[in-house]
């Protein structure tokens, strides 16, 4: 995409100079950046320190680009991109004779995912997505795989032990269980979600017109047309050279666990007898899937795809031909800054679309919609409370969970992230925010305030009204804590979150609940969707 | 001569506005007034288990023990497993019509759910189910209810909700889903609830009108509209239970309720046999299809009786109001394979039923080698020199059918005007 926009703009007249977009604030822009880089809202004292010196936001940036929790939250970026978090498989936890098949299909999805967040955590360069010669295990994913993993706990590194060639995510059965293959499509699907997901390069977006004259009946015809048919050929002729790479994950039975566990070196030749088409990249041969890892690395179109996907996350739209230029900086800045998906990420986050304020400006953000993933993890980091049924993670699963009502996408019955809020999300939204502010008032009710996270200022067990300056105090940091807005202790808000305790005590509410009832509010507050 | 200049200077041309009043059997409402429902059958269907019987082309595999069978103009496959499918077809067969050969212009499920749903495969434009609901957005409180199935909202997200495989929007409206939590502590009580439901709508309100940019505007103007819409959703839960699961049967009756109570105007539901992609029958082809064309049509029996059944807001019987369309991504190829499964298809079926359409009639076909057969699309007689079907020919003419100018969501193609009554 990135490529045709760049050959697009070659042929228009050059772009008028933008007058200068106008930036949000600092406390916006603060948010934002937190929200992406580390899944929380700022602290009080953050937005303490960027109000009064908005220099410090660059400090605080750079804080933010190396905080423990950007690792999983580039995990959660990329899912929409590779889409593998999805339920079901052939394979489940009870062929392995594992406890949990949630823990267990959440962790086959996430591998290929924590593969590419240790890269951008560990500041190693993009290609080796593509060449590594590790994997990213836990527990769960140690017990049912041919993997030596890493000593320690939670995600880690390790290595499979099955003799599959070194090429990153490639290489993983994550990947592979989630777009998996059929006899007669001989792993042309996989190949194009290596093209679609590496070099934003969807063969399926292409729309197919069946020439009339072949007959879809007789097979040799079919191979023949995908050779020497032009309609064919446009697409077969690059696609059908991948996917014979990917024979080293062929299973002839796809739901037994020792097919599907691990990796089959002695089908890699099977090419030659389902297609016969020999193993290349666009042309370059090759014969192991080491060498379209290596390959890949070395394309061009890789790192712009990289740039392109990670632009369009940072926005949640997707790119236009009114970005060529912005992307061009980008690539440079990604290149310069050794392929690290970190100086990628800095270089968007700097970029005026990334940053506008009130502008109508064309390709401009000056608002977007947290996902279905960021909403939770902003609920956790606030009160400490993550949403669980018998272990199922309610807003990350969909045949119990929440994620696709609250926006999010599953890959096959929704495409794609709302970016924009609806009565599902809205619902979810509310009974998140119950479960979370009851949650965090009845962790809070017997602890010393000087160890509470949220509500410091007020006695909970007593009515707000016993002290009003407290109460005050207390809705401007909850103001602060929930929407990372700045209120004055008699300003209209907290008059508003007054008014709203008062009411919720004269309906029988005890102090605790209308304080619980208070959070839940401004927890579904637009702002707290809208960043 | 074709068919079509045939019947230019015959003298059936000039009968042939009493057989299509004959076939229509009733008179259409109103754009307005029609809703509708989408039944989807994810995986990819075998048309030539039910809407293809082809039984004269040597190069398809039929089942031993089928039959072709007709009624009222509708022709089908007919087999001894499946009597509730040839019981529906009969029962229903003057007021469906069945579109074969129907191109989707590709082979994989989800470019081609895209395609068959919406006519693009970007997956960012509204399905058909969407468009015609949102058209309506200000009449109802949630237009556009996805029951089961793929649904794509595009940019008319706030006209879109489902209710979750697990009745999850049954449990948000009541909060019962507030105990599914290993960590339940306790819920709000309704009064509590209700003060603060009160609160977040003001805060809606004020914080759409103090927007500082468009982009800003639409959202959070989109959020308030979302707020409301989901306060109305609540109301509902008093008078219609949103539980569903993946049974047709319990689909069915919530969507029968959501638009007897004028919820919504479209539904979607899915049918895929136990989730996921049922009918994708890479092997054992008939042990699949068979049983699951059987439940299909129950469900669709138990749909259309509730229909028949059940008036509308205004006393007519909602099956005189509401158009039901069946239909799969793809097709399965017409011979077995070395599994006795069957791989993807391009050309698949529909099958359409309600008003306005015309009923009695089997458009389209399939030429020798199983793909569509070219059609007037404007007649729907099969002609030589015509069109393939598109899904999206179909789409614009369901478009046509409620009012909407197809023009401003179909390109390439001219609506299939052939179904409309």
């Amino acid at each position: 995409m990135v490529t045709l926009l760049i050959l697009l703009s070659c042929t228009s007249e050059p772009e008028p100079v933008p007058a200068a977009m106008p930036e949000m604030s600092s406390a916006e822009l603060l948010t934002r950046l937190s929200l992406d880089l580390r899944g929380r809202r700022p602290s009080p004292e953050e937005l303490d320190r960027v109000q009064g010196d908005p220099a410090a936001l660059d400090a605080l940036t750079e804080e933010m680009l190396y905080d423990p929790a950007f690792e999983a939250r580039v995990a959660d970026l990329w899912s929409e991109v590779f889409l593998t978090r999805t339920e079901t498989f052939y394979v489940g936890a009870e062929d392995y004779g594992l406890p949990d098949q949630a823990t267990f299909a959440a962790s086959v999805g996430d591998e290929p995912l924590r593969l590419l967040a240790r890269i951008a955590a560990e500041d190693r360069p993009w290609t080796e997505l593509v060449t590594a010669d590790w994997t990213m295990a836990n527990d769960t994913l140690l017990a049912a795989w041919p993997l030596q993993g890493e000593q320690g706990s939670g995600w880690r590194p390790a290595q499979y032990t099955d003799g599959r060639p070194a090429a990153g995510v490639l290489a993983t059965n994550g990947l592979w269980w989630r777009y998996t293959s059929t006899t007669s499509n001989a792993n042309r699907g996989r190949a194009n979600q290596i093209s679609r997901i590496l070099l934003c390069n969807d063969y399926l977006v292409r729309p197919i017109e069946f020439e009339r004259n072949v007959d879809l009946l007789d097979e040799e015809a079919v191979l023949d047309a995908i050779n020497n048919n032009p309609g064919c050929v446009a697409c077969h002729v690059s696609l059908d050279p991948i996917a014979s790479y990917l024979y080293g994950f062929w299973t002839y039975v796809p739901d037994s666990v020792e097919e599907a566990s691990r990796y089959h070196a002695e089908r890699e030749p099977l090419w030659s007898t389902v297609t016969g088409v020999a193993p290349s990249w666009y042309g370059q041969p090759g014969s192991s899937l080491a060498d379209l890892g290596a390959q890949i690395a070395a394309d061009p179109r890789y790192p712009e795809c990289a740039v392109q996907r990670t632009y369009e996350l940072l926005l949640r739209r997707p790119v236009s031909v009114q970005d060529v230029d912005r992307l061009a900086a980008h690539r440079e800045a990604f290149l310069d800054g050794g392929l690290t998906l970190r100086s990628l990420m800095r270089s968007v986050m700097a970029d005026p679309n990334y940053r506008a304020g009130a502008t109508d400006a064309e390709g401009a953000v000056p608002r977007k919609m947290v996902s279905a993933e960021l909403l939770a993890d902003q609920v956790e980091a606030l009160t400490g409370f993550r949403w669980e049924y018998a272990g199922i993670d309610m807003m990350g699963t969909d045949s119990v969970g929440l994620r696709t009502l609250a926006g999010g996408a599953d890959g096959s019955t929704v495409a794609a992230s709302a970016t924009r809020p609806n009565a599902t999300l809205v619902l979810v939204q509310e009974r998140l925010a119950q479960a979370a502010s009851w949650y965090a008032v009845a962790s809070e009710v017997e602890a010393e305030r000087s160890s509470r996270s949220i509500f410091r200022e007020v006695d909970l067990a007593a009515p707000a009204s016993t002290d009003e300056a407290a109460s005050r105090a207390q809705i401007v940091r909850l103001h602060a804590l929930v929407l990372g807005d700045t209120v004055l202790a008699d300003g209209e808000e907290v008059e508003a979150g007054l008014a709203l305790l008062a009411e919720l005590s004269s309906v029988g509410a005890s102090p605790p609940v209308a304080w619980a009832g208070l959070l839940s509010a401004l927890m579904r507050d637009p702002d707290f969707l809208l960043y | 001569m074709n068919r079509r200049s045939f019947l230019g200077g015959s003298a059936l041309a000039m009968a042939l506005p009493s057989l299509l009043l004959a076939r229509r059997g009733q008179a259409a409402p109103a754009d307005g007034e029609l809703r509708f429902v989408f039944v989807f059958a994810a995986g990819g269907w075998d048309t030539t288990r039910v809407f293809a019987p082809v039984f004269d082309n040597p190069d398809v595999d039929m089942e031993g023990l089928a039959e072709p069978a007709s009624e009222g103009g509708i022709s089908w496959v007919d087999h001894p497993e499946r009597p509730r499918v040839s019981a529906f077809m009969r029962g229903n067969a003057h007021r469906m019509v069945v579109v074969n050969g129907i191109l989707v212009r590709a082979i994989a499920h989800e470019i081609c759910t895209m395609l068959a749903l919406t006519g693009g495969s970007s997956g960012l434009d509204p399905d058909w189910a969407t468009i015609l609901a949102h058209a309506q957005a200000d009449r109802y409180t949630l237009p556009h209810l996805v029951v089961g199935g793929p649904s794509f909202s595009g940019e008319m997200v706030t006209s879109v909700a489902r209710t979750g495989s697990s009745s999850q929007l049954a449990g948000l409206l009541s909060g019962d889903i507030l105990q599914w939590n290993d960590r339940y502590i306790g819920s709000p009580s309704a009064p509590v609830e209700s003060a603060v439901d009160r609160f977040v709508r003001r805060r809606a309100v004020a914080r759409a009108g103090s927007s500082h940019s468009p982009v800003d505007q639409a959202l959070a103007s989109t959020f308030a509209a979302a707020t409301q819409a989901a306060q109305g959703l609540k109301d509902y839960q008093y008078i219609m239970d949103f539980s569903a699961g993946t049974s047709l049967s319990d689909q069915a009756r919530v969507a029968v309720d959501a638009l007897r109570l004028g919820l919504c105007r479209s539904v979607t539901l899915g049918f895929a046999g136990g989730g996921g992609l049922g009918w994708d029958s890479h092997a054992d082809n008939d042990a699949t299809q068979s049983p699951l064309f059987e439940q299909l049509f129950i469900g669709l029996g138990e749909l259309m009786g509730l229909l028949d059944a059940t008036p509308g807001e205004d006393g007519v019987s909602l099956a005189d109001r509401t158009v039901v369309v069946v239909m799969s991504e793809m097709a399965r190829t017409p011979q077995l394979n070395a599994t006795l499964g069957k791989d993807h298809w391009p050309y698949t079926s529909m099958m359409l039923l309600g008003p306005g359409l015309a009923h009695g009639r089997v458009l389209g076909g399939y030429d020798g080698g199983f793909g569509g057969a070219p059609v007037d699309l404007a007649s729907g007689d099969l002609y030589e020199g015509g069109s393939l079907i598109s899904a999206e020919a179909v789409g614009a003419a369901l478009l046509e059918l409620a009012g909407i100018d197809p023009g401003d969501w179909v390109s390439g193609t001219e609506p299939l005007r052939g179904i409309l009554g």
